[in-house]
């Protein structure tokens, strides 16, 4: 396995959009988006991946979402009515917020970004989900593993790697309620 | 060794288990209205295809998040029905399910725990109450994430990975937040077109999808674990599926990551395209969907047979369930292979010339099925394949 995990902390700059191949789907990006398409960019530098590779991602529960605390902060929400929420909140939402809310997203970027066109996966939160696809495609060679994670107070890691699926058979996560994350923090983070 | 589904829990649109929704599917019924659930004054669009029994919606108070309500509800069908907690010791079954996206409670803006319901932890709750012990695991990638839990639960159960699968998906974006969020994406049907509410699969009228919510589950197994063979509802035989990295809304025109998927699931069923008899669309109503759907089916079948094969989607009936739609089209599909028929596509009347398919209209259509496509895809460019077959010879 040669993977590549990296914590981001609250405030840090992730990415320069002007390193991107695809710099105007930045503005869809969030801040794991920018975490995953980073550590990809790190992880591909020597050898970029064939388009067929497959990519298996897991992304973190949500934590928080950021924009919503916004509207709270600003708009006096005890006197709720549809009539309100159409009226007062709906205008401040961009429909970039909801971009940036999909999940699929984190995967879809960084698909495009490196024209990664193989099977794939887009899994929630759990190590075991994400070590079965790997284990189960039917690809001979190195896959792409990935997880990120999104914390509630803006600290974002993000690890990916090339791994054979046959690595990982048996591994302790198969089946556990593991977080996807903690096999890179404790796999490639060592 | 096959990996066949031996039943359903179904709390959707068409209806609130297994039977009615396939009788809601024969009598062709609309399941698409004004949302009902709670208070939509101000809306622009409110249309939505709502969870209903016998007809009428079935409603639930605002702080409940409806997609871990309809899946704890559904699992009650599927254990009845199948009795896999009898069959199955408790870490022999498997969850892989397809969930839509966070449900969050407009109305308790102030109250971060009340407004935020997460989605894998509620799962993973449910999961234990029907002892699903062999491992929960969640796909989230939209509209393709119960065919990518359908999929890894057949590569699962083939490679004896897994003992016995609960799958499907789950989805309700009827909520404020969520509904309105989809709204402001611009992908709603409008209101002011010639038909108003409607999603229009395949139709040159189209503008746009409806949303639709449910849960609907399947249990997987393989042939031989299976005591009563009359169970057998049909066999999962090909899975494939590629990613476009083309664009974040639009699939790619050409088709060609689209037929790559279903070139994978033919391999992956060991028959060629010409074996195909029918193709459930993913059909979405949107103006992109179906010219892309289209050319998938061209580089497949070749031209002629691209317009000349018969095709139908169930969104037109019931909306667009985003996380639960192949879980819910799965329905769909071994409605065919039971009763050898091609549906109707609800809302269908005008062709799309853009996309020359042959799209069932007004009255079903009797055939010999043996294999039925399955095709869906996703904002982000997922695309993926199952190939269906019909039990028995």
């Amino acid at each position: 396995m040669r993977g590549v995990f990296h914590r981001f902390e609250a405030g840090e700059e992730i990415l320069d959009p002007g390193s991107l191949r695809n710099g105007k789907l930045f503005k869809y990006y969030n801040r794991e988006t920018m975490a995953a398409v980073a550590t990809a960019a790190l992880l591909f530098s020597e050898t970029p991946p064939p388009a067929d590779t497959p990519f298996f991602y897991a992304t973190g529960e949500t934590e928080s979402c950021k924009f919503f605390e916004l509207i709270r902060q600003k708009v006096d929400c005890e006197h709720f009515s549809s009539r309100f929420y159409v009226d007062e909140i709906l205008p401040r939402i961009s429909p970039l917020v909801q971009f940036k809310m999909m999940r699929n997203m984190v995967s879809c970027m960084v698909a495009i970004e490196n024209g990664l066109k193989g099977d794939n996966s887009l899994i929630l939160d759990s190590a075991s989900a994400l070590l079965y696809a790997a284990l189960s495609s039917p690809y001979s060679g190195e896959v792409i593993i990935g997880a990120g994670k999104m914390y509630a107070d803006d600290v974002v890691e993000c690890g990916l790697a090339f791994v054979l699926p046959s690595e990982l058979a048996g591994h302790r996560m198969l089946g556990s309620d593991s977080r996807a994350i903690d096999f890179f923090r404790e796999e490639v983070w060592r | 060794m096959a990996i066949v589904l031996t039943g359903f829990g179904v709390q959707s649109p068409l209806g609130c288990s297994f039977p009615e929704s396939m009788e809601t599917l024969r009598n062709g019924r609309p399941c698409v209205e004004d949302i009902q659930n709670y208070d939509t004054e101000g809306y622009e669009i409110r249309a939505a295809g709502e969870v209903r029994c016998g007809g009428e919606v079935v409603k639930t108070p605002r702080e409940i998040d409806r997609k871990i309500f309809f899946l704890d509800r559904a699992l009650r069908e599927l254990s009845l029905n199948t009795g896999f907690s009898r069959r199955y010791g408790p870490n022999e079954v498997m969850l892989n399910i397809g969930a839509g996206v966070d449900y969050f409670d407009a109305a308790a803006f102030s109250d971060q725990a009340a407004f935020h319901h997460k989605t894998a932890r509620q799962i993973r709750e449910v999961a234990r109450k029907w002892h699903l012990e062999a491992g929960t695991h969640i796909f989230a990638s939209a509209c393709t994430a119960s065919a990518h839990a359908i999929g890894f639960s057949c590569r699962l159960l083939r490679r004896g990975l897994a003992t016995v699968v609960v799958s499907g998906g789950i989805e309700s974006m009827i909520s404020h937040v969520n509904y309105l969020g989809f709204y402001l994406l611009g992908a709603l049907s409008r209101s002011d077109d010639p038909a108003p509410y409607k999603c229009k699969p395949c139709d040159l009228r189209s503008t746009g999808t409806i949303l639709g919510e449910g849960a609907v589950v399947m249990l997987l197994e393989r042939s031989e674990k299976v005591s009563d063979p009359a169970s057998i509802l049909a066999e999962i035989v090909g899975y494939g599926c590629t990613m476009d990295a083309y664009a974040v809304t639009d699939p790619d025109p050409s088709g060609v990551p689209a037929a790559e998927a279903v070139r994978q699931a033919l391999d992956d069923a060991g028959i060629g395209p010409e074996q195909i008899d029918c193709v459930h669309l993913h059909g979405t109503g949107t103006s992109k969907c179906a010219p892309a759907e289209y050319n998938t089916l061209r580089l497949v079948f070749g031209e002629k047979r691209a317009s000349e094969i018969p095709v139908y989607s169930m969104k037109g009936q019931v909306g667009h369930l985003i996380a639960a739609c192949t879980a819910i089209e799965m329905l769909g599909v071994v409605y065919s292979l039971k009763h050898q028929v091609v549906l109707p596509t609800v809302n269908f009347s005008e062709p799309d010339p853009r996309a020359p398919l042959n799209v069932v209209k007004d009255r079903p259509l009797s055939m010999p099925i043996r294999h039925v496509l399955k095709l869906n895809s996703a904002f982000g460019g997922h695309n993926t394949a199952l190939i269906i077959k019909k039990w028995g010879k």
